[in-house]
Protein backbone atom coordinates (compact mmCIF):
# COMPACT_ATOMS: atom_id res chain seq x y z
CA UNK A 1 0.00 0.00 0.00
CA UNK A 2 1.25 3.22 -0.98
CA UNK A 3 0.56 6.24 1.89
CA UNK A 4 -2.24 8.39 1.05
CA UNK A 5 -1.67 11.67 -0.65
CA UNK A 6 -3.80 14.39 0.12
CA UNK A 7 -4.21 18.31 -0.56
CA UNK A 8 -2.91 19.03 2.87
CA UNK A 9 0.46 17.11 2.73
CA UNK A 10 3.48 19.40 3.65
CA UNK A 11 5.53 20.04 0.20
CA UNK A 12 8.48 22.09 0.96
CA UNK A 13 8.68 25.70 -0.94
CA UNK A 14 11.94 26.26 -2.17
CA UNK A 15 14.51 28.13 -2.04
CA UNK A 16 16.36 25.48 0.52
CA UNK A 17 19.27 23.75 1.11
CA UNK A 18 19.79 19.98 1.62
CA UNK A 19 22.62 17.95 2.70
CA UNK A 20 22.70 14.96 -0.06
CA UNK A 21 23.70 11.43 0.98
CA UNK A 22 27.15 11.96 0.20
CA UNK A 23 27.53 15.01 2.23
CA UNK A 24 27.20 17.49 -0.38
CA UNK A 25 25.61 20.93 0.65
CA UNK A 26 23.09 21.12 -2.63
CA UNK A 27 20.20 23.99 -2.83
CA UNK A 28 17.02 23.71 -4.58
CA UNK A 29 15.89 27.63 -5.95
CA UNK A 30 13.19 27.97 -8.14
CA UNK A 31 14.35 27.91 -12.34
CA UNK A 32 14.55 31.99 -13.14
CA UNK A 33 17.50 33.88 -14.94
CA UNK A 34 19.58 30.48 -15.20
CA UNK A 35 19.44 29.52 -18.66
CA UNK A 36 22.86 29.69 -19.53
CA UNK A 37 23.91 27.47 -16.65
CA UNK A 38 20.95 25.03 -17.91
CA UNK A 39 22.14 24.84 -21.62
CA UNK A 40 25.83 23.65 -19.96
CA UNK A 41 23.75 21.38 -17.42
CA UNK A 42 22.32 19.49 -20.68
CA UNK A 43 25.22 19.87 -22.51
CA UNK A 44 27.05 17.80 -19.74
CA UNK A 45 24.43 15.30 -19.61
CA UNK A 46 25.87 12.04 -20.51
CA UNK A 47 23.94 10.83 -23.91
CA UNK A 48 24.08 6.91 -22.59
CA UNK A 49 21.90 8.34 -19.56
CA UNK A 50 18.92 9.89 -21.79
CA UNK A 51 15.29 8.71 -21.89
CA UNK A 52 11.95 8.59 -23.97
CA UNK A 53 14.03 10.91 -26.14
CA UNK A 54 15.23 13.54 -23.83
CA UNK A 55 17.31 15.45 -23.04
CA UNK A 56 17.81 16.91 -26.57
CA UNK A 57 21.64 16.78 -27.53
CA UNK A 58 23.50 19.94 -28.53
CA UNK A 59 22.59 23.59 -27.09
CA UNK A 60 20.87 24.33 -30.84
CA UNK A 61 18.19 21.60 -29.69
CA UNK A 62 18.30 22.39 -25.78
CA UNK A 63 17.40 26.10 -26.23
CA UNK A 64 14.23 25.58 -27.59
CA UNK A 65 13.46 22.96 -25.64
CA UNK A 66 14.79 25.03 -22.03
CA UNK A 67 12.30 27.41 -23.55
CA UNK A 68 9.08 25.20 -23.61
CA UNK A 69 10.18 23.75 -20.00
CA UNK A 70 10.05 27.57 -18.74
CA UNK A 71 6.52 27.87 -19.73
CA UNK A 72 5.72 26.49 -16.12
CA UNK A 73 7.03 26.39 -12.85
CA UNK A 74 10.76 24.95 -12.57
CA UNK A 75 13.25 23.89 -9.96
CA UNK A 76 17.22 23.92 -10.18
CA UNK A 77 19.37 22.00 -7.93
CA UNK A 78 22.41 23.75 -7.72
CA UNK A 79 26.16 22.34 -5.88
CA UNK A 80 28.54 24.86 -5.85
CA UNK A 81 28.79 26.68 -9.13
CA UNK A 82 26.50 24.12 -11.49
CA UNK A 83 23.65 23.19 -11.70
CA UNK A 84 23.22 19.36 -11.42
CA UNK A 85 19.28 18.84 -11.20
CA UNK A 86 16.21 20.04 -13.28
CA UNK A 87 12.77 19.24 -12.72
CA UNK A 88 9.63 21.41 -14.78
CA UNK A 89 6.15 21.20 -14.90
CA UNK A 90 5.24 21.92 -18.10
CA UNK A 91 1.38 22.84 -19.45
CA UNK A 92 -0.23 20.36 -21.27
CA UNK A 93 -3.17 22.71 -22.71
CA UNK A 94 -5.39 20.26 -21.22
CA UNK A 95 -5.41 21.58 -17.55
CA UNK A 96 -2.97 19.36 -15.78
CA UNK A 97 1.29 19.22 -16.48
CA UNK A 98 3.40 16.83 -17.45
CA UNK A 99 6.43 16.16 -15.01
CA UNK A 100 9.75 15.97 -15.91
CA UNK A 101 13.27 15.67 -13.97
CA UNK A 102 16.71 15.43 -14.94
CA UNK A 103 19.79 14.69 -12.49
CA UNK A 104 23.24 14.76 -13.78
CA UNK A 105 24.77 11.32 -13.26
CA UNK A 106 27.41 11.60 -10.08
CA UNK A 107 24.65 13.30 -7.65
CA UNK A 108 22.04 10.23 -8.82
CA UNK A 109 21.01 7.69 -6.02
CA UNK A 110 22.10 10.80 -3.39
CA UNK A 111 18.11 11.87 -2.47
CA UNK A 112 19.12 14.95 -4.56
CA UNK A 113 15.95 13.68 -7.47
CA UNK A 114 13.20 13.25 -4.94
CA UNK A 115 13.85 16.69 -3.03
CA UNK A 116 14.07 18.01 -6.27
CA UNK A 117 10.51 16.75 -7.07
CA UNK A 118 8.95 17.62 -3.45
CA UNK A 119 10.39 20.90 -4.07
CA UNK A 120 8.99 20.87 -7.59
CA UNK A 121 5.10 19.90 -6.69
CA UNK A 122 5.73 22.47 -3.63
CA UNK A 123 6.15 25.41 -6.05
CA UNK A 124 3.41 23.93 -8.48
CA UNK A 125 1.06 23.96 -6.20
CA UNK A 126 2.19 27.35 -4.66
CA UNK A 127 1.57 28.54 -8.23
CA UNK A 128 -1.87 27.31 -9.13
CA UNK A 129 -1.25 23.32 -10.91
CA UNK A 130 -3.56 21.05 -9.55
CA UNK A 131 -2.46 18.02 -11.03
CA UNK A 132 1.09 16.16 -12.34
CA UNK A 133 1.63 13.43 -14.73
CA UNK A 134 4.19 12.03 -16.17
CA UNK A 135 5.32 8.76 -18.35
CA UNK A 136 8.36 6.88 -17.72
CA UNK A 137 9.84 3.86 -19.39
CA UNK A 138 8.86 0.63 -17.20
CA UNK A 139 12.05 -0.73 -16.71
CA UNK A 140 13.52 2.49 -15.27
CA UNK A 141 13.08 1.24 -11.60
CA UNK A 142 15.22 4.09 -10.00
CA UNK A 143 13.21 6.49 -11.52
CA UNK A 144 9.65 4.93 -10.58
CA UNK A 145 10.31 4.67 -7.13
CA UNK A 146 11.73 8.55 -7.56
CA UNK A 147 7.87 9.07 -8.51
CA UNK A 148 6.19 6.66 -5.71
CA UNK A 149 8.27 8.04 -2.93
CA UNK A 150 6.66 11.95 -4.41
CA UNK A 151 3.70 10.47 -4.20
CA UNK A 152 2.28 9.50 -7.84
CA UNK A 153 0.66 6.49 -8.55
CA UNK A 154 0.58 4.75 -11.54
CA UNK A 155 -2.47 5.97 -14.08
CA UNK A 156 -2.15 3.87 -16.69
CA UNK A 157 0.50 1.90 -19.52
CA UNK A 158 1.06 2.28 -22.98
CA UNK A 159 3.45 -0.18 -24.34
CA UNK A 160 7.20 0.06 -23.07
CA UNK A 161 5.78 3.21 -20.94
CA UNK A 162 4.06 3.53 -17.83
CA UNK A 163 1.58 6.93 -17.15
CA UNK A 164 1.85 7.94 -13.35
CA UNK A 165 -0.55 10.88 -11.92
CA UNK A 166 -1.38 12.83 -8.75
CA UNK A 167 -3.08 15.72 -7.68
CA UNK A 168 -1.71 18.81 -5.66
CA UNK B 1 15.80 -1.36 -52.31
CA UNK B 2 12.58 -1.59 -52.02
CA UNK B 3 11.17 0.67 -49.42
CA UNK B 4 7.77 0.55 -47.79
CA UNK B 5 7.18 3.73 -46.42
CA UNK B 6 3.69 3.78 -43.72
CA UNK B 7 2.34 6.71 -42.91
CA UNK B 8 -0.39 7.67 -40.50
CA UNK B 9 -3.18 9.90 -40.23
CA UNK B 10 -3.20 11.42 -36.67
CA UNK B 11 -6.66 12.62 -36.27
CA UNK B 12 -5.25 15.55 -34.34
CA UNK B 13 -3.14 17.03 -36.14
CA UNK B 14 -3.81 15.62 -39.94
CA UNK B 15 -2.16 16.20 -42.54
CA UNK B 16 0.86 18.41 -41.20
CA UNK B 17 4.98 17.41 -41.65
CA UNK B 18 5.47 15.13 -39.25
CA UNK B 19 2.81 13.49 -40.77
CA UNK B 20 4.99 13.08 -43.62
CA UNK B 21 8.63 12.56 -42.16
CA UNK B 22 8.96 9.18 -42.48
CA UNK B 23 8.55 9.82 -46.28
CA UNK B 24 11.02 13.13 -46.25
CA UNK B 25 13.27 10.96 -44.49
CA UNK B 26 13.10 7.99 -47.27
CA UNK B 27 13.42 11.18 -50.45
CA UNK B 28 16.40 12.83 -48.54
CA UNK B 29 18.25 9.56 -48.10
CA UNK B 30 17.38 7.80 -51.07
CA UNK B 31 19.48 8.41 -54.07
CA UNK B 32 19.44 5.66 -57.02
CA UNK B 33 16.54 5.80 -59.09
CA UNK B 34 16.42 1.56 -59.21
CA UNK B 35 14.81 2.26 -55.49
CA UNK B 36 11.35 1.44 -55.30
CA UNK B 37 8.95 3.11 -53.21
CA UNK B 38 5.66 2.39 -51.83
CA UNK B 39 3.74 4.30 -49.31
CA UNK B 40 0.81 3.22 -47.51
CA UNK B 41 -1.54 5.55 -46.01
CA UNK B 42 -3.05 4.25 -42.95
CA UNK B 43 -5.22 5.54 -40.14
CA UNK B 44 -7.33 7.68 -42.01
CA UNK B 45 -11.56 7.45 -42.57
CA UNK B 46 -12.43 9.12 -46.14
CA UNK B 47 -12.39 12.69 -46.06
CA UNK B 48 -10.69 16.18 -46.50
CA UNK B 49 -7.56 14.68 -44.29
CA UNK B 50 -6.92 11.61 -45.74
CA UNK B 51 -6.91 13.51 -49.05
CA UNK B 52 -4.77 16.44 -48.13
CA UNK B 53 -2.31 13.36 -46.51
CA UNK B 54 -2.38 11.65 -50.00
CA UNK B 55 -2.00 14.64 -51.95
CA UNK B 56 1.21 15.96 -50.45
CA UNK B 57 2.90 12.47 -50.19
CA UNK B 58 1.99 12.10 -53.85
CA UNK B 59 2.98 15.63 -54.53
CA UNK B 60 6.36 14.90 -52.55
CA UNK B 61 6.96 11.83 -54.78
CA UNK B 62 6.63 13.89 -58.25
CA UNK B 63 10.15 14.94 -58.32
CA UNK B 64 11.37 11.28 -57.64
CA UNK B 65 12.47 9.60 -60.76
CA UNK B 66 12.37 5.94 -59.44
CA UNK B 67 9.00 3.78 -59.16
CA UNK B 68 7.09 5.38 -56.33
CA UNK B 69 2.92 4.74 -55.83
CA UNK B 70 0.47 6.02 -52.71
CA UNK B 71 -1.98 4.23 -51.59
CA UNK B 72 -4.58 4.06 -48.70
CA UNK B 73 -4.96 1.07 -46.72
CA UNK B 74 -8.38 0.27 -45.23
CA UNK B 75 -9.46 -2.06 -42.56
CA UNK B 76 -7.22 -3.12 -40.25
CA UNK B 77 -3.97 -1.31 -40.09
CA UNK B 78 -1.39 -3.25 -38.57
CA UNK B 79 -2.50 -6.68 -39.94
CA UNK B 80 -2.51 -4.86 -43.60
CA UNK B 81 0.36 -3.69 -43.07
CA UNK B 82 1.90 -7.32 -42.47
CA UNK B 83 0.19 -8.74 -45.34
CA UNK B 84 1.35 -6.45 -47.91
CA UNK B 85 4.58 -7.35 -46.87
CA UNK B 86 4.77 -10.85 -47.45
CA UNK B 87 3.28 -10.32 -51.00
CA UNK B 88 6.62 -8.79 -52.18
CA UNK B 89 10.11 -8.88 -50.91
CA UNK B 90 10.71 -5.42 -49.47
CA UNK B 91 14.24 -4.88 -47.84
CA UNK B 92 12.69 -1.59 -45.42
CA UNK B 93 9.71 -0.38 -43.64
CA UNK B 94 9.90 2.96 -42.32
CA UNK B 95 7.32 5.00 -39.86
CA UNK B 96 6.65 6.93 -37.72
CA UNK B 97 8.33 6.29 -34.64
CA UNK B 98 5.50 8.14 -32.36
CA UNK B 99 4.17 11.87 -31.18
CA UNK B 100 5.91 13.80 -28.46
CA UNK B 101 4.42 14.57 -24.67
CA UNK B 102 4.46 18.55 -24.43
CA UNK B 103 7.67 18.25 -22.30
CA UNK B 104 9.33 16.62 -25.07
CA UNK B 105 8.80 12.88 -24.46
CA UNK B 106 8.82 10.15 -27.39
CA UNK B 107 5.52 8.02 -27.13
CA UNK B 108 5.88 5.31 -29.79
CA UNK B 109 2.65 4.83 -31.16
CA UNK B 110 0.97 1.17 -30.96
CA UNK B 111 1.20 1.08 -34.64
CA UNK B 112 5.37 0.88 -34.36
CA UNK B 113 5.44 -1.28 -31.32
CA UNK B 114 3.16 -3.59 -33.00
CA UNK B 115 5.36 -3.57 -36.33
CA UNK B 116 8.66 -3.70 -34.17
CA UNK B 117 8.12 -6.23 -32.90
CA UNK B 118 5.89 -8.64 -35.66
CA UNK B 119 7.65 -6.73 -39.34
CA UNK B 120 9.82 -9.83 -40.72
CA UNK B 121 11.79 -7.22 -42.61
CA UNK B 122 13.96 -3.99 -41.09
CA UNK B 123 12.48 -1.50 -39.31
CA UNK B 124 13.01 2.12 -39.72
CA UNK B 125 10.92 4.39 -36.76
CA UNK B 126 11.65 8.60 -37.93
CA UNK B 127 11.29 11.02 -35.61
Amino acid sequence: MSPVRSATEILPLPPFGLQDALGRRVFIRPAGEDTEALVAFYERFDPADRAQGLPPTGSARIRPWLAVLAEGPGVVAWHEDHAVGHASLVPDGRGAHELVVFVLQGYRGTGIGTTLVRALLGLGRARGVTRAWLTVQRWNHAAVSVYRKTGFERAGEEGLEIIMSRSL
Amino acid sequence: MNVLVVLELDPDTGADDDALAPLDWVLQRARRASDRIAVLLVGAAPGAPAEALEERATRRLGSWPGIAHVRRLPGEPPREILRVLGHEPWDELVVSGGTRTPAGKIRPGSLAEYLLLNAPVTLTLVR
